[in-house]
């Protein structure tokens, strides 16, 4: 060839490239009509391009770089146990996936084999992850792509081997062959029967997506990725807590439910919901809320609240579907519309309540029957959800009410509400939590017993507890395992007594097995530790998770990971021991290893950060607390973004701080954040969203104390009252919320100086919270207590003491003679004595005793603390001992410096220093 | 290793070589072969997981160490790059021809990059596209037999990095002109390729990522 002929090639490739086949070839033909010879080179050439567009496009070095380092990726021709790979296929959020091979009987299987690009698997994690491979194992579907096999690489990576499939997406496959309705709904229904028999299985897929379904040549749809999305956020369960939370961050959030974009527990209803997107796109052709240019936080919005709208009216594509647009519109209107729009509910226990039942309601449709799904009604939702939470809200409500007066809660704490808003749905739905959390442990090991809605999740374990003695009498690794995962599963429902005797038991096996130095067993004193933990008894558990550290340390670099999660696990013990400096020492190692090993934004750096500042705050020591705090947040908004209920517990952590360390404007502004994030991802009604609510006005109600200001007390009143009436609507007028509510009403109203109002708001209150609680709850002594300030300044001062006697009383029965509360309530019953010149021997005694307590008192009690030095100072004064009422009141000035006091205490202080002085 | 290159005596040789001198050309190229294959080790070792290394940042990175700014009389800097692209398209041969040496007598050391402290960079391109590569090295010569310009094009932007822009402004001609040629150059070469390597094409030349 020359340069001449050459450079008329170019030319002609380049005009005739756009072009498709008939008119290419009439250029062609035009163009070299006297030398077809030419004509047959150029067509040559143009078909290598039709046939690799990208051809050389990415510069080699950048290819080859790209694949190794930033893919994680491995050469053709590496090993990873008997596999061989052959080729990359492709690679996704999680990591790649290569054409792999195995000889197999001197024949060589071809398979798909899927690394994971996180490195960060912990001994731990990959102990589980090994019990998730043999549960997969056992799913045998026509529609499923077999799992084959599982391990780590030599760098402690996961991978999965997989019945290779080659196919296309599903919905790909269909507009391509133009299929119309009721074919796509018939193969949408084999999708549905695989995903019921996983969920018969007890394995919940997670991410079901067309990208994940591939349809073969004879038309044979292929589930893949069974239950990996489960193993892989095990693989980054670093936290605190055995953590069954989907790790939102690794899926694909267009076809996440709602449950796993706020971290809720993952149950078969999630899988429902995924079927419900990718059937609406599989008839719509397009994403029910979704128009794919939005950012992951709009995503994520969107899934919380958009409302999809019906199929029908969206309607694209009409000529994949074999019809015209007025066709499908009319296809779709009506039982298609509804079921859909069925599976897509926001609630969970709303959904269809398994993958068959959406497949039989589609078949019911097609036979011409009438479908079982109705349209949603309007208002439905939010009355209906916060009912059902009702027997939460007193959990909830007992964290935020102890984060407003006592301490900070840690997450922990908050993961116990969930779990307990969990138990508190009703047995239905109790059922389907549970058994969505068992189908996340377990799978079909001796499962083979139908697992209606009926069996309920104890007799399932039972079961399984027998299974695993049974089947793994001889192997005691694999036994001990399953006993371990089994233990966790009677933690969950809260039988701790079983949980305690299979955790001891997995310990002895393991002890047996391997020495009691040895890292195997580490992981069941974790968890027997934990257990321990959860019920109440940090003394027995400290001792088994400090041994499980320690073997962790010794064990090397390895166990790093573990042994931060240790440590950890150890900090929280100790703040439940009130052991606040031992349990700084720990978490801040745990800290300092985990930001080392994963950076600042991580999920477990934001946890460990949480229960650090915690220990902080308890300690007093706010500032730290606040900075602590802000990297807990800052770690949590990056990793599982900020509207995860983690987060939300976080940021009240972290305006509960500001509160206690009398920054009111800054926590106000945290509340006001809080609440209008809440309110839009859950609702005006949720519980929670009410909690922070009720936060704000309290914030509130403060500041107009520390300023006399009107103007905020206003604003408190009608945020507690809107509070009330929101409580008294949603859970019924004698439920104890409402009581909190009215007494913080009747707070604010004795605060205004409408003491008439105040008294009758306040004997409101007391009824409910008497009925509800009982005499001895500390709630109930709280507005009690509230009451006799209200007697008090009306005037009624005997009725004061009286009802503040029985009420410090009831405290020192209750809460113990050195609470800080019955130091509280000691201090103002020593007020109420001084002022009516009552017995001064006793107004000393008590607040002697007040302020010795409060010296040790959380962060919260600063203000009481500082009020009783005044008061104690003045019974000092009283008894004619100037010199140590001189220094309580040198020490009370010193608190008024730090904005401890309310303008109210600092007159009390200014007048009891000039009568100090009158008096000398 | 070769000696840390002089900076004075690299820019000297790049003067020589853009007044047409081969033996100054050659000189240089070797020069900048052993700087890039250095500098892409390193930055490999000290960049873990999660950062990319192209090729164009690699040859700036060299430029920038190689050449006295001061003293730069060379036409323009693009020159530079041409020569780099040459080496990395030796580089990367070379790597193959040992790759595919090593797959013939069956054994394949994987070497991990912490490790390899003397490996050639090209040691993370696999054994499949070593094959190909192999084939497009010589396919290249015989396309630069009639199509010398199409063949520089290819070396700058497949070995080198370079964008259509940037190799358009090294030869001197549109960028319309250098994306007719590459279009049919690589089209060429492809058929030549798929016509000498065993079974189908390596997927991974055709710059497609299948979904997983």
């Amino acid at each position: 060839m020359d340069q001449e002929r050459w450079q008329r090639i170019e030319a002609l490739c380049e005009a005739a490239e756009p072009l498709d086949g008939a008119a290419r070839r009439a250029l062609l033909d035009r163009e070299c009509a006297t030398d077809p010879a030419l004509c047959e080179e150029v067509l040559s050439l143009l078909a290598q391009l039709d046939a690799a567009p990208g051809f050389l496009e990415r510069s080699l070095l950048a290819r080859t770089t790209d694949q190794t380092v930033e893919r994680g990726g491995l050469p053709p021709g590496t090993s990873i146990g008997s596999y061989r790979l052959q080729r990359l296929l492709g690679r996704g959020g999680m990591g790649e996936v290569y054409l792999a091979s195995r000889d197999v009987d001197g024949a060589s299987q071809a398979v798909a084999l899927k690394v994971t690009r996180r490195g960060m698997a912990t001994e731990e994690v990959l102990a589980r992850f090994r019990l998730e491979r043999r549960i997969l194992a056992n799913l045998r579907h026509p529609n499923v792509a077999q799992l084959l096999d599982a391990g780590a690489t030599d760098d402690g990576r996961p991978y999965f081997v997989m019945e290779y499939v080659e196919g296309e997406p599903i919905t790909q496959w269909c507009d391509a062959r133009r299929l119309a309705v009721a074919e796509r709904v018939r193969l949408f229904q084999a999708v549905c029967a695989a995903v019921q028999h996983a969920h018969q299985h007890l394995v919940v897929h997670r991410d079901i997506k067309p990208r994940n379904i591939l349809v073969t040549a004879d038309g044979t749809p292929k589930l893949l990725d069974f239950g990996i999305g489960k193993v892989l956020s095990a693989t980054d369960a670093l936290g605190a807590e055995v953590d069954t939370s989907t790790q939102m961050r690794l899926l694909t959030p267009e076809y996440a439910a709602p449950e796993q974009v706020t971290g809720a527990a993952v149950t078969t209803a999630t899988d429902v919901y995924a079927l419900g997107v990718l059937l609406y796109e599989l008839l719509a052709g397009r994403h029910p809320y979704l128009a794919g240019d939005e950012s992951r936080p709009e995503v994520e919005r969107a899934v919380l609240e958009a409302a999809p709208t019906r199929p029908s009216t969206r309607a694209s594509g009409a000529g994949e579907r074999a019809t015209d647009p007025a066709g499908l519109r009319r296809r779709l209107a009506g039982d298609l519309d509804t079921i859909v729009l069925m599976a897509l509910r926001k609630e969970p226990s709303r959904r269809y309540p398994s993958a068959s039942a959406l497949a039989e309601d589609l078949q019911r449709h097609l036979d011409g029957l009438p479908v079982r799904a109705r349209p949603d009604t309007l208002g439905y939702r939010t009355r209906k959800f916060v009912r059902r939470n009702a027997g939460a809200v007193i959990g909830a409500g007992a964290v935020f009410a102890a984060l407003s007066v006592t301490t900070g809660v840690t997450l922990v704490q908050s993961h116990r509400v969930a779990r307990a808003a969990a138990r508190a749905e009703s047995e239905r739905d109790k059922a389907l939590e549970v058994r969505g959390f068992l189908m996340e442990l377990f799978g079909a090991t001796g499962a083979n017993q139908a697992v209606g809605d009926t069996v309920s999740a104890r007799r399932l374990l039972d079961l399984q507890v027998g299974e695993a003695r049974r089947a793994y009498e001889d192997r005691p690794g694999i036994k001990a395992e399953m006993l371990e995962v089994l233990a966790d599963g009677y933690d969950r429902l809260g039988l701790y007594g079983e949980a305690e005797t299979l955790a001891r038991e997995a310990l002895a096996l393991r002890r047996d097995l391997s020495g009691p130095a040895h890292p195997d067993g580490s992981q069941a004193l974790t968890l027997l530790g934990w257990i321990l933990h959860e019920r109440g008894r940090p003394n027995d558990a400290e001792p088994l998770i400090r041994e499980a550290a320690a073997i962790r340390r010794a064990a090397g670099e390895r166990y790093r990971g573990d042994l931060a999660r240790s440590l950890n696990d150890l900090g929280v013990v100790h703040n439940a021991q009130t052991r606040y400096a031992d349990a700084e020492t720990v978490l801040a190692e745990a800290l300092a290893i985990r930001r080392a090993m994963l950076g600042d934004g991580h999920r477990a750096v934001g946890i460990t950060a949480n229960n650090l500042a915690a220990a902080f705050y308890f300690q007093g020591r706010v500032d730290q607390a606040i900075v602590t705090q802000g990297l807990a947040l800052r770690a949590l908004q990056q990793s599982v973004g900020p509207d995860h209920q983690r987060t939300v517990v976080a940021l009240s952590n972290l305006a509960a701080f500001k509160r206690a360390q009398g920054d009111y404007p800054s926590a106000e502004a945290d509340y006001r954040d809080l609440l209008a994030r809440q309110a839009r991802l859950q609702g005006t009604e949720h519980p929670v969203t009410l909690n922070v609510e009720s936060s704000l006005a309290s914030v509130l109600t403060e500041r107009g104390v520390m300023e006399g200001n009107a103007a905020v007390y206003a604003e408190a009143e009608s945020l507690f009252r809107d509070v009330a009436a929101r409580f008294e609507r949603t859970l019924g007028p004698s439920h104890p919320n409402v009581g909190v509510t009215q007494d913080r009403i009747a707070g604010v109203l004795l605060d205004r100086g409408r003491l008439n109002d105040a008294l009758a708001t306040s004997e409101r209150a007391l009824a409910v919270l008497r009925a509800s609680l009982g005499e001895a709850n500390l709630n109930t002594l709280r507005a009690a207590a509230r009451q006799a300030l209200i007697r008090w300044a009306r005037g009624d001062r005997e009725g004061a003491i009286r009802q503040q006697r029985q009420v410090v009383a009831s405290l020192e029965r209750a809460a113990g003679a050195s609470h800080a509360e019955t130091a509280s309530g000691q201090q103002a019953l020593c007020g109420f004595l001084l002022s009516a010149g009552g017995d001064a021997a006793e107004a000393l005694r008590l607040c002697a005793t007040a302020e010795r307590s409060l010296r040790t008192a959380p962060a919260g009690f600063r203000r009481a603390r500082t009020v009783a030095r005044i008061r104690l100072a003045q019974a000092q004064l009283a008894a004619g001992n100037g010199r140590v009422a001189d220094s309580l009141m040198a020490v009370a000035a010193g608190d008024t410096l730090n904005g401890a006091l309310g303008r109210g205490d600092r007159l009390l202080l200014d007048s009891l220093r000039e009568a100090a002085s009158q008096r000398r | 290793m070769t000696h840390a290159p002089d900076q004075g005596e690299i820019t000297l040789l790049l003067h020589e070589a853009s007044g047409g001198d081969q033996d100054a050309f050659k000189r240089v190229v070797t020069l900048v072969y052993g700087e890039l294959n250095a500098l892409a080790r390193r930055r490999l070792r000290a960049e873990g997981p999660g950062q990319s290394l192209n090729t164009t940042g690699l040859v700036h990175e060299a430029y920038l160490k190689l050449v006295d700014q001061t003293r730069a009389e060379w036409r323009n800097r693009e020159q530079f790059f041409a020569i780099a692209a040459e080496a990395m398209r030796r580089i990367l041969v070379d790597h193959a021809r040992r790759r595919h040496r090593a797959k013939r007598g069956g054994r394949l050391e994987h070497v991990p990059l912490e490790e390899a402290e003397d490996a050639p960079i090209a040691d993370l391109v696999g054994d499949a596209d070593a094959e190909v590569l192999l084939a497009l090295d010589e396919a290249l010569d015989r396309l630069a037999a009639f199509n010398p310009q199409g063949a520089r094009i290819v070396q700058l932007r497949f070995f080198g990095g370079l964008t259509n822009d940037e190799a358009a402004a090294v030869l001197q001609t549109s960028e319309r002109t250098v994306r007719r040629s590459w279009s049919a150059s690589r089209a060429w070469l492809r058929r030549e390729v798929s016509g000498r390597v065993d079974g189908s094409l390596s997927a991974a030349f055709d710059g497609e990522d299948v979904p997983d």
